[in-house]
């Protein structure tokens, strides 16, 4: 299954002939404390195809006592859109109650991960289901880290009992940007855990890549997408795109082109 | 250092104004191509931009008015004293009217402007409510003990009748008046906006504070001759714009 992330400047032509996709998937802020056009939007996309929800703003690895306003939002959501994944990503976005607006890497070490598996726990016991967990693309590396980034999500799912959400760009993007393997980053992870998929594009800065999704997704992340496709099988697989946002038949196209890479590695 | 120092240390190296500060080494390594300072300047180019630009999407006008840099500068003010704190970022402006009225070298004005922007938004953002088309005929005489209950998307905003000008110059008001009443309202999907006669201002102040029928038509009776003909062309006018969700008959 492949779909796209819905976007804002796309509702309207969505809200007059709907969406070419197997499935979709909605960041979830967008969608909460308030009333109006997205919901109407997210309902009418829902009729057709599936509907994940992916946040951006829970900040499960924050030191900050998770909120409990926003898990109410979230829930009322999911019981209104009944999607077919909840996601946020492994990162902190908060300190001391004030907002990054970012996707902030955590350290890799044991604390971090004791961390994150209560949070995690206690999202899920909240929601009563289990929740996907993404890899952020990073820019830093922190000195205290005692495990590298697939040993920490392994473990992580395993003791939290969650799924992963596999961003094949931001793999990549880290890999480049730390000197790792991206291939050896995949061997690593447990195939049973990986539930979802995320294709986007980055720039180049010379000095690093960003993951800004403000393009197609790039030949070298097509190719680790092949790779993830023999390893992991045929898994529902979003394509992301924010920046310079291209025409729905074109975010369609990207889909058709996942699809069709999936269909050749998978036959 | 524990994960609670850290993330204090990430926050205050992300937020410094101007560039992240040096000697970020002990926390962060380097990397093939940029020192441990450099990579932290990643994300704090991100923070800084991020929220300029949620910022000038949500004052587009302001922005205008004040010229790039001059808003740029504002922001970045703004952003350094009142961390925004809301999950969602589209409403990191809402302390902005305020921070502005409070503490900026703004005009009456722009701080106007500023609160105008802010009040579109926070309608367009506000949760929906279903609405009554027509006046409640079939209560007669009783209507007059009611409360009207308005929908969430209904927000009036006073401003200097300059701002209301800036914000849309379209707008119709009296040119004498040096402040007016904006009402923001969004039936559906789009937001609306009008601005509003003092008498109807009055009324609608009346009902937001859960006052009767009665009382909300004595607002018209300072500047009508037919008070019951002013009050039943307004309320009839509320209920057509879809600003009523409830009419609560309130028993004696």
């Amino acid at each position: 299954m492949h779909g796209f992330g819905l976007r804002v400047q796309h509702y309207a032509e969505v809200l007059e002939r709907g969406v070419r996709a197997d499935l979709c998937e909605a960041v979830t802020e967008n969608y909460m404390w308030r009333g109006g056009r997205p919901l109407a939007v997210l309902e009418r996309v829902r009729g057709e195809v599936p509907v994940s929800l992916h946040g951006v703003s829970l900040s499960l690895g924050s030191v900050d006592p998770l909120r409990e306003d926003y898990l109410e939002e979230l829930a009322a959501l999911c019981e209104r859109v009944q999607p077919t994944f909840v996601s946020d990503h492994v990162c902190f976005g908060s300190v001391g109650g004030q907002r990054a607006y970012d996707l902030w890497p955590l350290p890799f070490t044991e604390e971090a991960l004791e961390h994150m598996v209560e949070r995690v726990e206690q999202v899920q016991a909240r929601l009563g289901r289990r929740i996907c967990l993404e890899n952020v693309s990073s820019y830093v590396e922190f000195r205290d880290s005692t495990m590298r980034e697939w040993e920490f999500l392994s473990e992580l799912s395993e003791r939290a009992d969650c799924w992963l959400l596999l961003d094949v760009n931001n793999v990549y993007v880290s890999a480049k940007n730390h000197g790792f393997s991206p291939h050896a980053y995949l061997e690593a992870l447990p195939t049973e855990r990986v539930a979802q998929l995320h294709l986007a594009g980055h720039s180049d800065h010379g000095s690093h890549l960003l993951d800004d999704h403000g393009c197609a997704v790039q030949a070298e992340v097509w190719e680790l997408y092949r790779d993830v496709c023999r390893r992991f099988g045929a898994l529902p697989t979003i394509i992301e795109w924010d920046e310079n946002l291209p025409s729905l038949e074109r975010l369609e196209a990207e889909c058709d082109a996942a699809r069709e890479v999936e269909r050749h590695e998978l036959g | 250092m524990s994960l609670a120092e850290l993330q204090r240390h990430f926050w205050l190296s992300a937020r410094t104004r101007g560039a992240p500060p040096s000697g970020l080494s002990g926390t962060f390594t380097d990397g093939p191509h940029q020192s441990a300072t450099e990579r932290v300047g990643v994300y704090h180019l991100a923070y800084w931009q991020r929220q300029l630009e949620a910022l000038a999407s949500t004052f587009p006008r302001l922005r205008g008015t004040l010229g790039e840099r001059r808003f740029e500068q504002l922001a970045f003010r703004y952003i350094e004293r009142c961390p925004g704190v809301h999950p969602c970022i589209e409403r990191l402006g809402e302390g902005l009217p305020g921070y502005l009225a409070d503490s900026s070298d703004l005009s009456t004005t722009e701080v106007g402007l500023a609160r105008l922007e802010w009040a579109n938004v926070a309608c367009l953002l506000s949760q929906d409510s279903p609405s009554r088309v027509d006046l409640p005929r079939e209560l007669g005489a009783k209507f007059a003990v009611c409360r009207l209950e308005l929908i969430a998307a209904l927000l009036v905003v006073r401003a200097p009748a300059a701002a209301v000008k800036a914000f849309d110059e379209c707008l119709e008001f009296e040119p004498h008046l040096p402040q007016l009443d904006v009402v923001f309202f969004r039936p559906s999907f789009a937001v609306r906006y009008a601005t509003l006669s003092a008498d109807e201002a009055a009324a609608l102040a009346c009902a937001r504070a859960g006052l009767s029928v009665a009382h909300i038509c004595e607002a018209f009776s300072c500047h009508h001759e037919d008070v019951t003909q002013r009050a039943l062309t307004v309320l009839a006018g509320w209920f057509r714009k879809r600003w009523v969700t409830q009419v609560h008959l309130e028993e004696t």
